[in-house]
């Protein structure tokens, strides 16, 4: 007899491949549409970035965390936090610069590829780079910009996965027109 | 007790939403006046009490009461800010105005692919939503005079 | 009033939406982004409904397969069941869900309608 998906673990996975296959079918569409991968990259980026500024108020619905102190508090809580509770994922923190305005996530295992293959005619495809756009976009409504770029890939015969985000500048409100 | 009115403002200052339910006075302003004056005179209260705190505290500036209403503040770490005006003798209702964003703004705005997060709130869920849940508060009370 | 819901889900509704607004913005033609995203959705559901079925015995007949879809299926996908499964015993099966999971942040009315794709 067929039994429903218990709760707990087998649900979960089930949700996680739902998200994985949705977003291949999202990455096939635009390969379709763009024959330039800069420009895939870019819509990923944009799409990701769309996605940041939504999911940033339902973190912060959910999660109750104080302001960071520094951006190695940021790193924490995007790593231990933000990851865990939506990707299922706690990415290593790693490869601080010396000015402690740059660091690298080590996907050691990156929910969004599994099952893919990266097709020899896009050598230059960032396939996850939704990624990027999303903490950019969740940041950059705290008041961080921050840039964000994927330096390795395992999907393109690198030994790891590494996205790296640097510190660019705090963010101040803009008051509206007229007021001073 | 009554509530009279709730705004919601986005970061730049742009008002998002407003609802009156109760106003016994009009000001001789328009609408878009007032609602910027009040979107000014939070933004100096929020960064006069920060600039006067003896430490960075978390929470800032909570409130303000004048002999006939009183106003309640409450910014999300987003920044989008939430502003409810009562009656004078309602209590801390932090916990209320966060409840708002969390809750009610976060779950049928933020998560609606449907609205705009920069365009002014017209989601008929959202509205519906809010006013049970406003109505729902001890200290409510729909005076019609 | 339980709104929160699994976090990871969350995200799947905004990649979800991101890929609608995306295919309609890009196809200006509503038949033709609604028979996209359907291809979409036959690839992602072709690959569930093998995960799902992978130690089940065949089905017997079309109901079985109704019922599939009305219970595992909506519980992988939506985490509730079908609330109701109608046929006219003629290969027609009508599946109704009154609290339909993509929907319960977006309307409770009729609001937004007019993007819904019509009925031929």
């Amino acid at each position: 007899m067929s039994k429903q998906p218990g709760r707990g673990l087998e649900s979960r996975k089930l949700v996680g491949e739902l998200f994985t296959l949705t977003y291949g079918a999202l990455v096939s569409q635009l390969i379709k549409d763009y024959d330039n991968d800069d420009e895939i990259n870019k819509q990923l980026d944009k799409m990701g970035y769309n996605i940041g500024i939504r999911l940033v108020e339902d973190f912060m619905a959910r999660s109750n965390v104080d302001k960071c102190q520094d951006f190695r508090e940021t790193a924490e809580v995007l790593s231990k936090m933000a990851f865990k509770m939506y990707l299922n994922i706690s990415p290593t923190i790693a490869n601080w610069s010396p000015a402690n305005d740059e660091f690298s996530f080590i996907l050691d295992n990156n929910p969004l590829v599994e099952f893919v293959e990266l097709p020899d005619d896009h050598p230059d495809l960032n396939y996850s780079n939704i990624l990027c756009g999303a903490i950019r976009g969740a940041l950059e409504m705290l008041q961080l910009e921050v840039e964000t770029w994927f330096s390795k890939d395992v999907l393109k015969g690198d030994n790891i996965t590494e996205l790296r985000v640097k510190y660019i500048k705090r963010l101040t409100d803009a008051l509206p027109a007229g007021e001073d | 007790m009554t509530v009279f009115l709730l705004h919601i403002y986005d970061r730049n200052g742009n008002s998002l939403y407003e609802k009156e339910w109760c106003r016994r006075k009009k000001s001789n302003l328009t609408k878009e006046e007032e609602k910027k004056l009040m979107f000014g005179m939070l933004h100096s209260i929020k960064s006069f009490v920060s600039k006067l705190s003896p430490k960075d505290s978390k929470e800032g500036f909570l409130s303000y009461t004048t002999s006939q209403y009183k106003l309640h503040f409450y910014e999300s770490p987003t920044r989008l800010k939430f502003v409810v005006m009562t009656d004078i003798n309602v209590g801390n209702i932090r916990e209320t105005l966060k409840k708002i964003y969390s809750s009610i703004y976060v779950a049928y705005i933020a998560r609606n692919p449907m609205c705009d997060l920069a365009e002014p709130i017209n989601c008929k869920l959202f509205e519906s939503r809010l006013e049970t849940f406003m109505k729902g508060l001890s200290f409510f009370e729909d005076s019609k005079e | 009033m339980s709104t929160a819901g699994d976090a990871s889900s969350v995200l799947f509704e905004l990649l979800h939406s991101s890929l609608i607004s995306y295919v309609c913005s890009s196809e200006d033609n509503k038949s033709k982004s609604v028979s996209q995203l359907e291809a979409h959705g036959f690839r992602v559901g072709q690959s569930l409904a093998e995960q799902l079925t992978k130690d089940t015995p065949r089905f017997k007949d079309d109901l079985e397969i109704m019922k599939f879809i009305c219970r595992d299926f909506w519980n992988a996908v939506y985490q509730k069941q079908v609330d109701n499964l109608r046929t006219n015993h003629q290969g027609v099966y009508v599946l109704q869900d009154n609290n339909f999971k993509l929907f319960t942040h977006i309307s409770a009315g009729k609001q937004y309608i007019e993007f819904a794709p019509q009925v031929d």
